[in-house]
């Protein structure tokens, strides 16, 4: 699964604060996230797939 | 409406809204010139136009500018009134939230990120939202977590929950807190139980609990792959989408069942309507508008509509209407939207958005006079600030919702007359039309301001 990488990276040009907090629990909700996105986009495929096996 | 940077177009040095002889215009600053290229170059901006997400802008070219550092000019088309989340019935900020979510899809497929999420970026037109701000767009960089996330939660998510699970009226508090509800706040009002629930376990609980973290330079080390971003505005959708209100048993739900009109006067009352509004183009104001019923009237004649009403639950049902040309909205008129934010000029007050060409206020005055004792001379006063002409509907004492109004208090208001009421009107109306509906002890009046 995707995870978090941790790089040096260049910094934001956005004129908003995202806050630490709120950048880092997104961070740690990659993992997760990213699975559930996973299985979704899977199913969702498999469903489309079984939906046309259907209308033939 | 002055010439000049609009109060609320300060925060984001990107550029600026501003207003040129009557004209609305947005600047684009220097700085965002490799990211406007890319929004144009890439498809995003028609793309988004062509579907009815982003306000359609005319690009002007740098000589349109205001100040030296713009390197283009965009003219936006302009929505007939604008209006706030605060003002917002549920479903419309709900529908505001998936609008934002399905831009900042659709951008991250052209290599953008939407760089705020804020519900002020939202307008409607035609009873739909539609995001207005043309340069929220820049350019993806690899790696990083979506800067507005917490903006986000705080300007929708946070208010839907609190509306959705604990009371639809919680949605004021949007009025009072301009950038978001407190994160760690709606987690502490929502029910316990809904951290049993992913998406507002990790959104809004568990980030209500980081919120308020000291800054860290580590923040610039966390890298986020782009499949990550997409899996968190997927999972925001989802979240939002799991939210539902539905009114029931609010103040005005059933008011046209328990009015004392027959079902011939409420007819002849939307034929006077109708024919009053004869010859008014433009704008109106439908105050006091429950669920819109002359609204819809309104909008049918191409007036642009705000159907404006006390009651969270009228509005809702007005706005899952959906009617063409009508924007149901929240609004006290006993206490109306003030100006907000810095200087009290970001955000401006139901007044400053009128005059409206036409304010309807039928079966409104006897609730603003004898159930707020405004004066009726305070009340022609304000109409006359917020409208050109005004259909006004006065029901006399002897009515059974005057009658129910006075039930159980002392009657101390002798000038409440249909003399008293004209007499008071006078000065800042001129009286076009006066008719009195079949059926019922109740005048229409057509007013035009002096």
């Amino acid at each position: 699964m995707v995870g978090i990488t941790l790089l040096a990276q260049h910094s934001s040009v956005a004129y908003l604060d995202g806050g630490t907090g709120s950048m880092l629990l997104q961070a740690a909700l990659a993992g997760t996230l990213t699975a559930a996105y996973f299985v979704k986009s899977q199913w969702a495929l498999l469903k489309a797939k079984f939906g046309r096996r259907t209308t033939k | 409406m002055t010439d000049g940077r609009l109060g609320a177009s300060f925060r984001d040095p990107s550029g600026f809204v501003f207003r040129r002889d009557g004209v609305l215009y947005r600047q684009v600053n220097a700085s965002y010139a490799s990211d406007l290229k890319l929004l144009f170059g890439s498809g995003l901006h028609d793309a988004l136009v062509a579907d009815g997400l982003l306000i359609p802008a005319e690009r002007l070219g740098p000589e349109f500018g205001s100040t030296p550092e713009a390197v283009d000019v965009l003219r936006p088309e302009v929505v007939p009134t604008v209006s706030y989340p605060y003002e917002w019935c549920f479903g419309a900020l709900r529908d505001a939230a998936l609008l934002t979510l399905e831009i900042a899809r659709r951008a991250l497929d052209k290599d953008m990120v939407l760089k705020d999420a804020s519900a002020y970026n939202v307008q409607f037109r035609s009873g739909r939202p539609i995001f207005i701000d043309t340069l929220s767009f820049e350019t993806y960089q690899e790696g990083e977590p979506w800067i507005a996330y917490r903006q986000f939660c705080g300007h929708f998510l946070a208010p839907l929950a609190l509306m959705a699970l604990v009371d639809v009226r919680l949605g004021s508090i949007l009025r009072t807190n301009l950038d978001g509800i407190p994160l760690d706040l709606a987690s502490y009002l929502l029910p316990g139980m809904t951290r049993l629930k992913p998406g507002l376990s990790m959104h809004l609980h568990m980030h209500g609990k980081v919120v308020n973290q000291a800054a860290s330079e580590n923040v610039r080390k966390v890298s986020f792959s782009k499949t990550s971003l997409l899996a968190t505005l997927d999972s925001l959708r989802g979240t939002v989408e799991g939210l539902r209100w539905n009114p029931k048993g609010t103040q005005w739900a059933g008011y046209y069942d328990e009015t004392n009109y027959s079902h011939a006067s409420m007819t002849e009352k939307r034929r006077l309507v109708a024919q009053l509004l004869d010859g008014i183009a433009g704008t109106c104001w439908d105050l006091g508008a429950n669920t819109g019923e002359f609204s819809r009237i309104a909008a049918e004649r191409g007036l642009d509509t705000v159907a404006w009403d006390i009651d969270p639950g009228a509005v809702e049902r007005a706005y899952a209407l959906h009617a063409p040309g009508v924007l149901p909205l929240l609004q006290d008129l006993t206490n109306p939207s003030p100006g907000l934010g810095w200087a009290s000029q970001e955000r401006d007050s139901l007044d400053a958005r009128g005059p409206a060409d036409v304010v309807l206020a039928l079966a409104l005055v006897h609730h603003l006079a004898l159930g707020n004792n405004v004066p009726l001379s305070d009340v022609a006063a304000y109409l006359a600030r917020l409208g050109r002409h005004a259909i006004v509907e006065f029901v006399p004492k002897e009515d059974s919702q005057v009658r129910r109004l006075l039930a159980s208090r002392r009657d101390v208001f002798p000038d409440y007359t249909r003399e008293g009421f004209e007499a008071a009107f006078a000065p800042y109306f001129e009286t076009e039309a006066r008719e009195a509906i079949k059926g019922t002890a109740r005048t229409l009046y057509r007013l035009r301001r002096r």
